[in-house]
């Protein structure tokens, strides 16, 4: 008997079953793996979305914590000889004293919100000398940090 | 080259398949069940693995499409609340996607997608601070949930 004929050797169906189950383990791989990106990224929408909101509620909050500093102002004319910027000052501080991340420059109350996920909102406020206010910028934007392969942080 | 005479070589081919025929029938048997048995088990992982690729790609699609009605696309999102968290709105409303877009629906079908606002007045010194929770549920189940908020000023702030 020769060297051939003794030795078991794969069959055609063998060899088409083989590379049929290692084609179908690649796609199968390649599907878990896109769902897996699909679902990372939609979680990432999500909490983006969840903060969105979170930093405009609590700008909401602090406006309202500023308009019932200016009309506490405006029944007991506290600050009126300063002008704008005296008033500016007082809801500042107003907003400071209630937990806010608040600045006043000249008329202007600056208020900075800002999330774990990165996403901020920056509010400026023009204080009027009549007690009211006009909101002159309410800019959402989003602070990504990506560690690169050596550990650096940039920030973009 | 010698040839053999042409009864002995029959005879001997004929003996060498007798001998060869059950080890190869044999081999044959055990290389099909050996054969089966790894298709059988390739194909209950693979299933599993697309089965479980297949439900993240659904929950991603659903979360996608509620992240959507949260914010902008229902009549009663978190953008029209923004705009107006006085003016009049359903409580609930039902969207279905049809042909890659989400369309407003009546009735609450088996694939629709319910949003449910719910609205609070907190009365503040000087003016409303109006809070909203924003459910997007599908069969029954809370896929996600949105909270905003919004103050209006009874002194005519801007």
């Amino acid at each position: 008997m020769s060297e051939s004929q003794r030795r078991v050797r794969m069959g055609t169906v063998s060899l088409f079953a083989l590379v049929m189950i290692i084609s179908l383990s690649v796609m199968a791989a390649l599907s878990a793996a896109t769902a897996k990106a699909s679902e990372a990224q939609t979680d990432t929408q999500a909490v983006f979305l969840t903060d969105t909101y979170a930093n405009e509620s609590a700008a909401q909050s602090a406006v309202a914590v500023i308009d019932a500093q200016l009309a506490a102002c405006a029944q007991t004319g506290e600050g009126a000889a300063g002008g704008a910027s005296a008033l500016a000052e007082r809801a500042a501080r107003a907003a400071q004293d209630a937990g806010y991340a608040a600045a006043a420059e000249g008329p202007y109350v600056a208020m900075d919100f800002a999330a774990a996920s990165g996403r901020q909102l920056h509010v400026e406020l023009e204080i009027r000398a009549d007690y009211t206010y006009q909101i002159t910028q309410w800019k959402a934007a989003t602070h990504w940090n990506q560690a690169d392969a050596n550990g650096n942080a940039s920030g973009l | 080259m010698a040839l053999l005479p042409q009864s002995s070589s029959d005879a001997v081919s004929r003996g060498a398949a007798r001998a060869v025929f059950p080890r190869r029938s044999a081999a044959f048997l055990v290389e099909m069940v050996v054969l089966v048995a790894f298709l059988a088990a390739s194909a209950a992982v693979l299933t599993g693995v697309f089965g479980g690729a297949a439900a993240l790609g659904e929950r991603s699609d659903q979360l996608s499409v509620a992240l959507t009605l949260a914010s902008t696309g229902a009549e009663n999102g978190a953008e029209s609340f923004a705009a107006d968290p006085t003016a009049p709105s359903p409580e609930t409303t039902y969207y279905e996607q049809r042909e890659g877009s989400l369309v407003q629906v009546e009735q609450a079908g088996e694939d629709a997608f319910a949003v449910t606002r719910t609205v609070s007045a907190q009365p503040a010194e000087a003016g409303v601070l109006y809070r909203a929770v924003i459910v997007v549920s599908k069969h029954g189940e809370d896929v996600y949930t949105l909270e905003t908020a919004r103050y209006v000023s009874e002194r005519g702030g801007v």
